[in-house]
């Protein structure tokens, strides 16, 4: 006689595969989408204050403050730096030939040592008024913002001593003058 | 002869339930989104130039806000998406070349009915930002002011805050003329468009 067969089924290997199709559908809707409003090209802004005529009184006092009034006369030929360390101190930065298109540009790298050396007889100071000719290039007054506003990796860091706190450790200065104002825009 | 015969033959030979491996695909797809994904959360704010001027370039990092935008390309002045005035056309341009005047053949020039004090002020520009600022201070009125605790506080004073989209070439004249403008309609704050550049 014949034993009855097992009741326990015999397990088949079945092999699963994810249907990925519905999925691909939206992953490349959503490439598509985010191909076509992202903006690959950043957008920034440079900040510069209107200069304002302050009142009479503020004006007294900010006078007996005595002021550095650190200035940069701009035309096509030179930057002219100016400020009232004592008497009038004037730093000439004349424009040179670029090395590529042999046209004439300003030194910025001379321009940027300049206001380095400023800064470091001046920590506080933060402010730099701009006094450019009219014919001056907006791309060239942006280059010079930048080289205003704040040190580069590669310069000598600057340290200040922290009035806070006696005995606290300096802190690095990153700005260099982040407060640039066109001083000729009411004149 | 043979040859064309075998490779039909090898053709016909093609598996009945081909599957395509979609795997591979679907983990490009992935690196793809998280890339675009991870540079979409860098543009907070949704913010658009004009396509007709060349930005300047600079290495601050600070992004632009929500505020009033002026864009001067080099037929026109542009508020907030509204176009206010035109420039004088060029000397000796058509005026269909003056349809598709380039940033470097521009003169930004006014005509003399257009401006006040001495040349200074430009006068549609003057109203519009007038208006601008006008709208502003209403929206601001009209919001809910709340301080953190949640009790109601005085509205704030409009800032004045005023975004310049220029081209790279302008020349300061115009680039004055504009601020100059902007400060008499008391915007204070302004500020200056350009292109990230990498350091």
């Amino acid at each position: 006689m014949f034993s009855r067969p097992s009741s326990r089924r015999k397990s088949v290997s079945h092999e699963v595969n994810i249907n990925l199709v519905p999925m691909l559908d939206a992953l490349v809707t959503l490439v598509a989408f985010l191909l076509l409003t992202t903006s690959f090209i950043a957008i920034v802004v440079i900040d510069t204050p209107a200069p304002l005529l302050a009142p009479a009184t503020e004006q007294i006092e900010k006078i007996k403050e005595k002021p550095l009034q650190l200035t940069a006369y701009i035309d096509e030929k030179q930057i002219i730096l100016s400020d009232w360390s004592g008497s009038r101190v004037k730093t000439v930065i004349p424009s040179v030939n670029d090395e590529k298109t042999g046209e004439l540009r300003y030194d910025i790298e001379k321009l940027h040592l300049a206001l380095i050396e400023i800064k470091t007889k001046f920590p506080e100071e933060r402010k730099l008024i701009l006094k450019p000719s009219g014919g001056v290039a907006y791309e060239s007054l942006i280059g010079i913002m930048d080289s205003a506003r704040k040190f580069e990796k590669s310069d000598p860091p600057l340290y200040l001593k922290n009035k806070d706190k006696v005995g606290a450790p300096d802190t690095l200065e990153t700005q260099l003058f982040p407060e640039v104002i066109f001083g000729n825009i009411m004149s | 002869m043979s040859r064309s015969i075998l490779k039909r033959r090898r053709r016909r030979r093609v598996v009945k339930d081909f599957e395509l491996q979609l795997t591979s695909m679907m983990d490009m797809l992935i690196i793809l989104l998280v890339f675009l994904l991870k540079s979409y959360a860098a543009n907070s704010t949704a913010f658009s130039t004009s396509a007709k001027i060349n930005l300047p370039a600079s290495t601050v990092e600070e992004m632009p806000t929500d505020a009033i935008n002026l864009i001067i390309d080099p037929r026109s002045l542009t508020v907030d998406n509204e176009k206010i005035m035109d420039f004088k056309t060029p000397q000796g341009m058509s005026p269909e070349q003056f349809k598709d005047l380039k940033p470097e053949q521009a003169t930004y020039e006014i005509e003399t009915g257009m401006l006040a004090e001495s040349g200074r002020k430009i006068l549609p520009l003057y109203d519009s930002l007038i208006k601008a600022k006008e709208k502003a201070e209403l929206l601001m009125s009209k919001a809910n002011w709340k301080d953190e605790k949640g009790h109601p506080k005085e509205m704030p004073k409009f800032q004045g805050v005023l975004i310049i989209h220029a081209d790279k070439s302008i020349r300061y004249e115009m680039v004055r003329k504009i601020m100059y403008t902007a400060g008499s309609a008391e915007f204070k704050i302004f500020k200056l468009v350009a292109v990230r550049k990498e350091t």
